[in-house]
């Protein structure tokens, strides 16, 4: 008789996975590839190059169609660089952005806001504020991505654009506002769930794949250009993610400093606690219970608990520190790319040489 | 009159008088995407072009479009382009209206009724340039063209008024080149399917590409050296000229030197390649740590 059920227990857990986007319609499924339009990233390019120095950001649109989020159109965003942060600058803002999205709805552009992104130097993208920023699209619309640009690094010839979306367990961390370490490892938020990057996918409608047949056609300076990417000047940009790289681990020891400072006042605090309940108990001679003695101990001042520190900080530190050595190791590969290219050439011409 | 052709040098040859264009692929591309929302019964999309106007040549950087009917009567929603420009304002205060653009394969009678608008949009003194770009894909590809108005008088009397061609050139600024490149590539590795979706490059993938781009550029140098050689072409002296430079920017290493160059700049990377690996390691390593401390 115990046969049956002890059946039907299994095959009921995927039905009932089977069932959940049915059953709840407003849970869509979460997006794993960004599909980009050509436009969009020309866009994204000229904005973000152009703008240099400053940095700039901009809003996506699109739509997600099952697990595939489409950016088919782009607009930027004022830039706010020499205006104050105040409450006026966010309502013209945000009447901006609905005031574009409604002249976009009118010629037929998909106008459901799909994300945003933001130009960046060196890949120091993981701040408080995009943080924050991101947060709060998530928090709105479901799918949503930050499209992350470098445009210092087309001067050497690459194209450095990332998709990323937070992770499902560090919206429900930030969400509580909670950067304790022992919420941190309740929630098994370590540095690498924080972001989650998708990979990305151009898209062209026919029409631009005939205007890329022309553009490609006529164009006599690419080999200029491709000749120049080959320059050997990855150098400096490493030095330069090295030295970020250290001034990272400064602040992240410094926050490490922080936690141990908390740790030892933590065991300083028992201890006391300990021999004070000890010393209690001796001077009363065991009329009383331990439930007592701890709602008295927890009414002394010097026994409050102590406030964690903020993890928080440290966790984008070590995120933006596994950045800079992946960006590291992705530079110093190239480089010796290059220079194997360039052994063999100089093998030739010692040949050369020999003749 | 000679087709625009999509590469000319705008600074080369001025036509007397008559302004030219530099357009950049990102405009080529909105026009495309609008044209491909348009309405149903629309026969094609006009908008306006943003940029910026220095001795004669046109730069056209910026474009957006602008809901018309041509149904009846011509008409252009005028408040819809205010505000879009006012928008666009915001964002890029230097760019001005420079022109209109409108698909098609050749200009119809409601251009004037059109080009009178953006000229008025453009204000005093301004030459509005009309770019007109065929995307029905009938002929060999898609061809675009630039046009201004040009007033006809008799006697100091207005008789009438015609567009002129003027010179079109697509110019890509080397960021713009590599985003139009990574375009160019990933729907070449497509196929044929209709919807190519290749991801960006590898590095190694790119180092390849770029060579063999490389080699073709050089193959072609070479034809063109035998062709003069064997006679069938003749000589341009200015060409030559280039030539010999780009044979002379070759450096010739010292090999022991630069053998000893190539081996410490290895070490350097390998060395750093290491640190950076050393550096992850000891993070996860303290993550694990901190989870465990609970």
């Amino acid at each position: 008789m115990s046969a049956p059920p002890e059946e039907a227990a299994p095959s009921a857990a995927p039905k009932e996975v089977v069932e959940a986007p049915v059953g709840k319609p407003e849970e869509r499924p979460q997006v794993e590839v960004v599909e980009l339009d050509g436009l969009v990233l020309l866009k994204v390019i000229r904005h973000c190059k152009e703008s240099l120095p400053s940095f700039v950001t901009g809003q996506l649109l699109g739509l997600d169609i099952g697990r595939v989020l489409e950016v088919t159109n782009c607009f930027p965003f004022p830039s706010r660089d020499d205006a104050e942060y105040g409450g006026e600058d966010d309502k013209d803002g945000a009447e901006y952005q609905v005031e574009m999205m409604r002249c976009l709805r009118n010629v037929n552009v998909d106008n459901n806001t799909v994300g945003w992104y933001q130009s960046t130097h060196l890949g120091s993208y993981m701040t408080e504020s995009c943080l924050e920023h991101q947060f709060h699209y998530q928090e709105n619309i479901r799918n949503c991505v930050v499209l992350v640009f470098d445009p210092m690094q087309t001067t050497v010839g690459n194209l450095e654009l990332k998709a990323f979306r937070l992770t499902d367990e560090f919206m429900a961390l930030y969400r509580e506002k909670q950067f304790t370490p022992d919420a941190l490892a309740a929630a098994k938020v370590s540095s690498t769930n924080v972001f989650q990057e998708l990979p990305i996918k151009l898209h062209n409608s026919h029409v631009v794949m005939g205007l890329l047949l022309e553009l490609e056609e006529g164009d006599d300076a690419v080999v200029e250009a491709q000749a120049a990417s080959f320059e050997m000047s990855g150098g400096p940009y490493i030095e330069k993610h090295v030295e970020l790289l250290i001034d990272c681990m400064d602040e992240l020891s410094n926050e490490s400093y922080k936690l141990q400072f908390y740790e030892r006042n933590v065991q300083r605090q028992k201890l006391m606690q300990q021999q004070a309940v000890a010393a209690k108990r001796k001077a009363d001679g065991g009329q009383r219970t331990q439930g007592e003695f701890d709602e008295e101990l927890s009414n002394n001042p010097a026994f409050k608990p102590i406030q964690p520190p903020n993890r928080l900080e440290a966790l984008l530190v070590a995120n933006q520190i596994s950045h800079h050595c992946e960006q590291v190791n992705k530079l110093s590969a190239q480089g010796l790319g290059k220079l194997y290219l360039l052994s063999n050439h100089g093998a030739d011409a010692a040949l050369r040489d020999a003749k | 009159m000679k087709p625009a052709g999509f590469c000319d040098d705008p600074t080369a040859m001025h036509e007397e008088g008559l302004p030219s264009c530099k357009l950049r692929p990102t405009v080529l591309f909105a026009i495309a995407d609008h044209f491909t929302r348009r309405q149903d019964e629309q026969g094609r999309v006009i908008g306006t072009l943003l940029g910026s106007v220095s001795d004669g040549v046109v730069d056209i950087v910026n474009s957006f479009p602008v809901p018309h009917s041509e149904a009846e009567q011509a008409t252009i929603d005028s408040d819809f382009n205010t505000t879009m420009y006012g928008l666009h304002r915001k964002v890029h205060p230097k760019q001005v209206v420079v022109g209109w653009y409108s698909t098609g394969a050749e200009l119809t009678h409601n251009d004037q009724f059109y080009h009178q608008f953006f000229e008025d949009q453009a204000g005093e003194g301004a030459t509005p340039v009309l770019l007109l770009v065929d995307m029905s894909l009938s002929g060999a590809g898609v061809k675009t063209k630039a046009y201004v108005r040009s007033e006809l008088t008799l006697g100091g009397k207005h008789v009438a008024s015609a567009f002129q061609s003027v010179r079109l050139c697509v110019a890509k600024s080397e960021a713009e080149r590599i985003g139009v490149d990574h375009i160019v590539r990933s729907s070449m590795a497509g196929g044929d399917g209709p919807q190519e979706l290749v991801p960006l490059r590898a590095e190694v993938d790119t180092n390849h590409w770029r060579l063999c781009k490389l080699l073709d550029a050089v193959d072609k140098m070479r034809a063109y050296v035998e062709q003069v050689e064997a006679g069938s072409l003749k000589p341009n002296a200015a060409l030559g000229r280039s030539l010999a430079d780009a044979l002379a920017s070759i450096p010739k290493p010292d090999s022991s030197a630069f053998t000893q160059l190539l081996d410490s700049d290895t070490q350097d990377m390998l060395m750093v390649g290491y640190l950076s690996h050393l550096t992850r390691t000891q993070l996860a390593l303290s993550e694990k740590l901190g989870a465990l401390q609970v």
